[in-house]
């Protein structure tokens, strides 16, 4: 059977990759998250993933507003590489699991939660900016499911909390022995517009950590507003992160933890284990 | 007034030919999408914060940065309403200040 036997939660941002691409990132302001994202890769390859599916969400470079799924799933062999306006980043199509991916998307509506199977889609910086650094060379193959956080209505954090429930209950169903470690990416604070444009919460970001380990279903109990009142409007991404450690067992043990304020938000990198 | 005619007009400039023809002229690239008028001034200066208020994501504006080769930090310091420089030294300072919080990995 399938086994979820880890959980990464990590930021994607634009500046991860214009530091990686314009090879920053052994410079003072950017060696801190880097050194945390090799110390990331290693300890995944320790956990010896067969796939990895990758909760993101797409920032209009795939949806578009004239329908934007709230929940998807992909289910093609390989995914592109967005241009989101700086041209396409330089890296090969990135492989899929096309089966495991149908049977993901099957067995979770049959569960009860109707998401959106998505054919063809062209991945960008929420998936592309930490993704390199933690599979290099595409070494694992990847299942990509968005979250809509950019066109309402948006769904609760409770719903995202479901979401990897029912996405943790269909890794299990797969009849194939895999070791499957979910990824979600986004976040911390930031805030991309108005006067309080770049204001990082720092307080808030610990906290968010802290609940994550420690109380990860309190998380529930807030809205979005809430998360964009606490830790700025574009953090609201944390439910990827959220709906990551439902997937996971509630005895998973976090062994990685990281959190760096830098620039115009709170970078951080967490890692469950499960087994 | 609406956002969405702007929107698929920012949209468009996933295609490396529509960002070079935004570049060549503007503005008959954006009567493409839109004739009001208010909107195409908002795109010519770019107001990037009017922009948001008439109902924008930050995440289109992003493409229209890059085809004119504005940096993000640039569009910020405009929507503060401050000088570039300036914005530059608070995110210094806010760093620094937030350091304490910091936990970082060997």
């Amino acid at each position: 059977m399938g086994h979820v036997v880890a959980g990464i939660g990590c930021s994607h941002a634009p500046s991860i990759a214009h530091a990686y691409d314009h090879r920053l990132t052994e410079e003072a302001p950017w060696k801190p998250l880097f050194t945390a994202f090799a110390r990331a890769h290693q300890w995944l390859q320790q956990q010896k993933p067969d796939v990895l599916i990758v909760i993101y969400n797409d920032h209009v470079d795939q949806y578009f507003f004239d329908a934007w799924p709230t929940f998807t799933i992909g289910v093609a062999g390989e995914y592109e590489i967005a241009d989101e306006g700086w041209g396409q980043r330089n890296f090969p199509v990135i492989p899929g699991h096309r089966i495991f991916a149908q049977h993901l998307a099957t067995r979770m509506v049959d569960d009860g939660f109707d998401l959106t199977a998505s054919q063809r889609m062209i991945l960008d910086h929420g998936f592309l900016s930490p993704m390199p650094l933690l599979n290099q060379d595409w070494v694992v193959p990847i299942i990509p499911m968005t979250i809509n956080v950019v066109q309402p209505p948006l769904p609760t954090p409770k719903r995202c909390w479901a979401l990897g429930e029912t996405l943790g209950r269909a890794v299990t169903s797969f009849s194939e022995n895999l070791r499957v470690v979910i990824v979600g990416t986004g976040g911390l604070s930031h805030q991309l517009t108005g006067t309080a444009f770049g204001t990082v919460y720092p307080e808030w970001d610990r906290k968010f950590l802290q609940l994550l380990e420690e109380a990860p279903h309190e998380l529930t109990t807030y809205s979005m507003a809430d998360f964009a009142c606490l830790g700025g409007d574009h953090s609201i991404e944390v439910v990827q992160w959220i709906a990551m450690r439902a997937a996971l067992p509630m005895t998973a043990k976090m062994e990685l933890k990281f959190y760096y304020p830098y620039g115009l938000m709170g970078y951080g990198i967490m890692g469950f284990r499960a087994e | 007034m609406s956002a969405y005619e702007i929107s698929r007009m920012l949209y468009s400039l996933r295609e490396p030919a529509n960002r070079e023809a935004c570049r060549t002229n503007p503005e008959s690239y954006y009567r493409r999408f839109t004739e009001d008028e208010a909107e195409i001034r908002m795109l010519l200066q770019p107001n990037w914060q009017g922009l948001v208020d008439a109902g924008v994501s930050i995440y289109l504006l992003t493409k229209l940065a890059a085809t004119l080769n504005v940096d993000l930090l640039e569009v910020g310091a405009s929507m503060r309403g401050m000088k570039h420089e300036a914005f530059l030294q608070l995110l210094k300072e806010q760093a620094e200040r937030n350091q304490q919080y910091a936990i970082l990995l060997e």
